[in-house]
């Protein structure tokens, strides 16, 4: 787990700081050959005093040395660097954030990685996993602590006024590079500092009086107190800056595996979700911009993963399944960016801990509500809709319990209606959405967690349609949508000891899904109760060992009323709506449970292997199903420049859908979809701040659910007889986030394919993508101005056309058999004869029976390609922010395919484009 | 005030932003011309094909059928062979009246039967019976289309030529295995082609998922546009338990609440509507005078009796109440618009739906405008109503 955030720290005055060690003598400073010396980021420091959390602590130094490029270059300076201390104290993983030339950053990088260091500790003392800033500060002359330039050149000084030492909230590292501002309360010049690399400062001759002092470094809260000067005495201070979120060290990791079970791994930052264009600063938007991820068409809010169909990748907030993750039309995903935590998004080859579906996994993670004592805030608004968010920490007895409320509400309503009404269209409840969150944590002891959390979603939408459409007289009235979902969720995790921990889940929800039309309807209510329980055991470094249970109890009240299919005596080709309906009404329960088990073992340094197999029950149609599964991680090269392999392979199952299974409409005979994954990738370092990763995929797919009509025409089957398979492979190319540019270039290149069943020709499935390319960046212009750009070429949708696309010219080539005897005949031919007959016109019902031109998903619409742009400022204040937003879409206005629509006869075709250029506008205030 | 005008630029800019996010989809991908509407005759069109027995009825023998009590055998078996045969009437109408050399354009018109209870009553795969009768009756109907008479088929083939057609439905009932649920039924196909040109088989494209089998050719062979062909199909059942059913009943069209006459002499009056044809095909959302209010328009309903649903023996409600067949009405025209062009006029759970009329306007340019009205119900019966207006 990442260590996010320190215990918060108050500025108080202290012992001053020791002086830097010597240059000669026993404990003197190593120095290079032509005098060049690296100092060391900070002495040994104290114990960790009990009761007290600590970040970690260097134990030893070793010395990083000197190039002698740099050095006949001159070059000095900082090199800052991001360091991983494990439990062991040894350093995981170094990244440099603040680099120097000539090779002055790689030997930090070396150097810190054979550093011993003091553990992160908890209050108990118990040691875990921490993350810090750790500079070296390389010169070719002895650095002296910095003075105040302007104090009297060549004047002895006297009185030092004013001074201290700078460190890090909840422990003792001294903070080198921290900006020092000291400005008179009563008005006069500013003077400024920076700390040297032992953190300490110096202002000479201040004149006596009241300052306000201002210490800002990089990846820190910024701190002001208002200290007194007085005269003939110095003053002495300790300043202890807490870390800053927003700024890269939160991180909201959108994974392909939570580290190690899985294959895949993604990294994106808060700051990179909150600026990518096109996403309103939605992070599970931003899902959609990774590769094996396809484009959804329109404005649907679908997760389309490697080929699988919408309905194969399942989404969980903290472990929970929920019914939908997005808001209607993919505007707004149903929990807000500012209360994630990270995202777990895995698009194959998950670990055996999920289960029930083939295709993709997205695990949300909300984070914990903040625990500094004080109350924080959040406003936002845009065009679409507002959010609110308060938390705070309370103290009740000797707990603290920390709680967090949230809410957000689309305002489309307030104007959409008048619009559409202009139009001619009838809106009874224009689109409206809400969402809300309401989280409470406390920590029963150091080591565990206790959250209760309620959240859910609603969507709805009602319009009136005052007359029928061509072709369907009897659908006219209310047209009415409704989606919503709660969920009850209590979340305890234990850490008992560095070997064991436990964590648990359970919540109790509610489903509602509610669509009329004129006189038909579909209500669906279902009750969900739904756990997961998982036990971790380390045996030793290299094994641990996983098992878990998890269970989806739901109950159902189904009650619909839908056309059924044409009885005897009723023509087949009628409108939908002037067919017999049959109206059900049934109600029941379903229980699916499953086990698993799964080992990490690392036989050797740098490779992770981990088998683990899943054993699910599904009780509609009373079937088991296992599946075995293994991945693998192989470190070729550990540290900088990286190199990964990885690879995985798994049995995937799915049951059929609820429709499908249950009598009187569906088979209970019928087996689960399975699937059968392969992978295998390579990650590298292309540089510090550019790694590639190249993954390609192959899925197996077989006993598909496929529906027919029989030979009566009053009933409908279902069948396992469908098979397919989806390959591709998928590049993410990063520039890792520094402090000006963060970008990618994620391709994908992939088929899937269906052949439903025995003796069919293969097709593409429906939403088989091709080519998927996805660049975008994001600069920090400076004064709080960022600019970003997302560029977006994908291929077409696939349709079925009924009529053949006549504007392109083009001819195939046929051989006409020889007439009278005579040699054939070669001819072009057009590909698409505008004189073919399309339909059929069916006089019973007064439509037409369209003849399909091409077969299913035979014909694919033109390339997508889109252009969207961001521009972000912020103010900052005393204590609140203030940005400002404008996300353009389509900001060239492309016209780009979404489908066909035809005539009432079939004999024209016309393309459905979507959305325009879209600009938007957004405000937004945290405390 | 200069405060005020400044809050009015910035919520008007806002509103603007806002606004051109949302009404962009209408503005920049709806104003577009929509296609011509299915109530617009502009081309060559089959309206409507009344059959006088949607459901044919099939006699037990005489000595067992009801009809039959106190009939010789002679007279049961003319009473059945008339109940047995189903007469069709074509409705059709050549919006183009003439072909570019400017001469009047013939509509051939041919029907072929034949096909009984295909397998999973699939109209698709009567296309081998299809082509078999086509090809019988090919000489005498290409003789005849090129001698401008009717054609001579040879006797016994389920051929027809013409806007009406017979056919006499053999015993498609007990040819046909009893299902294990519903009642007991046969069903028979009756393929129409209304063509100006000869007609001829089409090959088969491999490249296309489906391909109808008889197209129309011009004089060089070519296939026509579907201007000018109209290929179709209706059917015919036959119930174990003899049920019938009616086509809707029809009393009058009306304009404005007056009957229209059929009389051509007593034919109303209505000046023109001077919108031009290209700004009535737009979506409301368009700027451009909306033709509905600038001209006057005329209420267009179609008359039926209230119990014009006749009970649907199958169709129960969800408290087992019986209900009545579904039954609509499409408009259509020459000439002029609709504001709309289908109506419902019976639902099986709430019963008639008085409100079943449309608004149409006159076109822009003298004539005679000739307006239908079909009524269908969901069984496959239908009545055509058609009226004409003068437009001056």
């Amino acid at each position: 787990m990442v260590l996010a955030a320190l215990l918060p720290g108050v500025a108080r005055a202290d012992d001053p700081p020791k002086d830097p060690p010597p240059d000669s003598g026993p404990s003197a400073i190593p120095r290079g050959a032509s005098g060049a010396v690296a100092k060391p980021p900070a002495a040994p420091a104290p114990a960790a005093t009990p009761g007290q959390a600590t970040l970690p602590r260097p134990l030893t130094y070793v010395e990083p040395g000197y190039t002698k490029e740099a050095t006949d270059a001159n070059i000095q300076g900082v090199v800052t660097l991001q360091i991983d201390v494990g439990v062991d104290g040894k350093v995981k993983k170094a990244v440099v954030v603040g680099p120097l030339d000539k090779g002055l950053d790689d030997l930090a990088v070396a150097a810190v990685l054979k550093t011993d260091f003091e553990p992160a500790r908890r209050a108990d003392g118990t040691p875990f996993a921490g993350r810090i800033f750790y500079r070296y500060t390389f010169s070719l002359r002895t650095v002296e602590t910095p003075v105040d330039s302007d104090a009297s050149a060549g004047a002895p000084r006297t009185t030092e006024s004013f001074g201290g030492v700078v460190l890090a909230a909840g422990g003792d590292a001294l903070l080198a590079g921290a900006k020092i501002r000291v400005k008179p309360a009563a008005g006069g010049e500013t003077r400024e500092l920076t700390t040297a690399e032992t953190g300490g400062f110096s202002f000479g001759d201040l004149p006596p009086g009241k300052y306000e002092v201002t210490v800002e470094l990089t990846g820190f809260q910024p701190l002001t107190v208002t200290e007194e000067v007085v005269a003939g005495e110095r003053t002495e201070v300790k300043y202890r800056l807490s870390t800053r979120a927003g700024d890269g060290v939160i991180e909201v990791q959108v994974r392909g595996s939570k580290p190690p079970r899985e294959v895949t791994k993604r990294t994106v930052t808060a700051r990179e979700i909150s600026r990518i264009p096109g996403t309103n600063g939605d992070a599970l938007r931003s899902i959609q911009n990774l590769p094996g991820v396809a484009r959804p068409p329109g404005l649907a809010g679908l997760l389309i993963v490697r080929g699988s169909a919408p309905q194969d990748t399942q989404t969980f907030i903290d472990g929970t399944p929920v019914p939908l993750i997005y808001h209607f039309g993919g505007l707004s995903s149903v929990v807000p960016t500012e209360l994630l935590d990270k995202i777990d998004f895995y698009p194959g080859n998950f670990s055996a801990q999920y289960g029930r579906v083939m295709g993709g996994i997205v695990d949300v993670g909300l984070r914990a509500p903040k625990d500094d004592g004080k109350v924080h805030g959040l406003v936002q608004a845009d065009l679409i809709d507002a959010r609110l968010l308060v938390e705070k920490t309370f103290t009740i007895g000797n707990v603290p319990l920390k709680l967090v409320a949230a809410g957000r509400r689309s305002y489309i309503d307030a104007w959409l209606g008048p619009v559409l009404e202009s139009t001619g269209a009838g809106v009874t409840q224009a689109p409206v959405y809400y969402d809300y969150q309401l989280l409470a944590e406390t920590n029963p002891s150091p080591n565990s967690s206790l959250r209760l959390g309620f959240f859910g979603s609603d969507d709805a939408l009602s319009l009136l349609l005052r007359d029928p459409s061509p072709g369907e007289p009897a659908l006219s009235g209310n047209i009415g949508l409704h989606t919503a979902f709660q969920r009850v969720q209590l979340r305890y995790e234990n850490q008992y000891s560095d070997k064991d921990s436990l964590s648990a889940v359970v919540a109790y929800g509610h489903d509602d899904l509610d669509f009329n039309i004129g006189p038909l309807f579909f209500l669906l209510d279902v009750d969900t109760l739904t756990g997961r329980l998982e036990y971790t055991h380390r045996f030793s470094s290299n094994v641990r060992f996983n098992t878990g249970f998890d269970i989806y109890r739901a109950f159902y009240q189904v009650a619909f009323r839908l056309p059924t299919f044409p009885r005897a005596g009723e023509p087949p080709g009628q409108p939908f709506s002037t067919r017999q309906v049959r109206e059900i009404s049934q109600s029941g329960e379903v229980f699916y449970p499953a086990g698993y088990i799964e080992l990490e073992v690392t036989p050797m340094k740098g490779l992770k292997l981990i088998p683990g197999l899943r054993v699910d029950y599904y009780s509609l149609n009373d079937t088991v199903d296992i599946s075995p599964r293994i991945a693998a991680r192989f470190d070729l090269i550990p540290g900088y420049p990286r190199t990964t392999l990885k690879g995985g392979m798994g049995l995937f199952t799915q049951p059929p859908s609820f429709n499908e299974v249950t009598p009187p409409l569906g088979d209970p005979s019928l087996v689960s979809n399975r699937a059968m994954q392969y992978s295998l990738g390579v990650e590298q370092d292309l540089s510090k701040q550019v790694e590639v990763s190249v993954e390609g995929f192959y899925k197996q797919l077989d006993s598909l659910v496929l529906s027919f009509t029989g030979t009566s025409t009053d009933v409908q089957s279902f069948s396992n007889s469908g098979t397919g398979y989806v390959v591709g492979a998928e590049t993410l190319l990063k520039y890792k986030a520094d402090e000006r540019f963060f970008g990618w270039l994620a391709y994908t290149l992939s088929r899937s394919a269906r052949i439903d069943g025995p003796g069919a020709n293969e097709r593409l499935a429906s939403f088989d993508q091709t080519h998927i390319l996805t660049l975008l960046g994001n600069y920090k212009l400076g004064g709080g101005v960022e600019f970003g750009a997302r560029f977006r070429l994908v291929s077409g949708n696939l349709v079925s056309p009924t009529v053949c696309d006549s504007s392109g010219g083009k001819s195939r080539v046929v051989v006409v058999p020889g007439q009278n005897g005579g040699p054939p005949q070669i001819q072009n031919v057009p590909v698409c004869d505008p004189n073919r007959t399309n339909a059929v016109y069916h006089a019973p019902s007064g439509a037409y029976t369209p003849i399909p031109f091409g077969g299913v998903a035979s014909e694919r619409l033109p390339l997508f390609h889109q252009l969207d742009l961001r521009l972000d400022k912020r103010w900052k204040f005393k204590s609140w922010e203030l940005s400002a937003y404008v996300d353009v879409q389509n900001v060239y206005n492309n016209a780009n395919t979404e489908a066909l629509q035809y005539n009432f006869n079939f004999t024209a075709r016309q393309n459905v484009t979507g959305l325009p250029i879209l600009p938007s506008i957004g405000l937004r205030g945290e405390m | 005030m200069m405060p005020s005008r400044k809050r009015s630029l910035r919520r008007a800019l806002l509103a603007t932003l806002g606004a051109t996010a949302l009404f962009g989809p209408a503005v920049f991908s709806g104003c577009a011309t929509s296609f011509t509407p299915p109530g617009k005759v502009d081309t060559l069109r089959v309206l409507a094909v009344t059959i006088d027995n949607p459901y044919v009825y099939t006699c037990l023998p005489p000595a067992e059928e009801p009809k039959c009590k106190g009939l010789s055998e002679e007279d049961c078996t003319a009473l059945c062979e008339s109940l047995r045969t189903a007469n069709f009437e074509m409705e059709v109408h050549d919006a183009y009246g003439v072909n570019e050399q400017g001469s009047e354009r013939l509509i051939n018109i041919l029907w072929i039967g034949g096909c009984f209870n295909p397998e999973g009553d699939q109209y698709a795969l009567c296309a081998e019976p299809l082509i078999k009768v086509f090809e019988a009756a090919g000489p005498a109907l290409a003789e005849a289309i090129q001698n401008g008479e009717p054609p001579k088929f040879p006797p016994g083939l389920p051929v027809g030529y013409g806007k009406k057609f017979s056919i006499t439905v053999p015993d498609i009932v007990s040819s046909r295995p009893k299902p294990d649920f519903g009642p007991h039924y046969g069903i028979g196909y009756v393929f129409f082609l209304a063509c100006d040109g000869r007609f001829g088989i089409v090959e088969s494209d491999p490249s296309a998922a489906g391909t109808f089998p008889i197209g129309c050719l011009d004089g060089e062979g070519r296939p026509v546009s579907a201007d000018s062909f109209v290929p179709g199909y209706t059917q015919v059942y036959s119930f174990a338990d003899g049920r019938l059913n009616e086509n809707p009943v029809v009393t009058a069209l009306t304009m404005d609440g007056e009957p229209l006459p059929e009389d051509f002499a007593a034919i109303p009056t209505v000046p023109t509507c001077d919108v031009p044809p290209q700004d009535r095909n737009l979506p409301p959302s368009c700027s451009r005078e909306d033709p509905f209010t600038a001209c006057q328009t005329y209420e267009i309903k179609v008359q039926v009796p209230e119990d014009v649903a006749e009970v649907d023996p199958d169709a129960t409600g969800s408290k087992d109440e019986i209900l009545t067949e579904t039954v609509w009405v499409s408009y259509h025209t020459d000439t002029g618009d609709f504001d709309g062009d289908i109506k419902l006029v019976n639902d099986p759970t709430t019963g008639y739906s008085a409100p079943h009329e449309v608004k149409w306007i006159p076109p822009a340019v003298p004539g005679l405008a000739t307006i239908w009205a079909v009524v269908r119900d969901a069984r496959g019966g239908s009545n055509v109503v058609v009226r004409t207006v003068r437009v001056e």
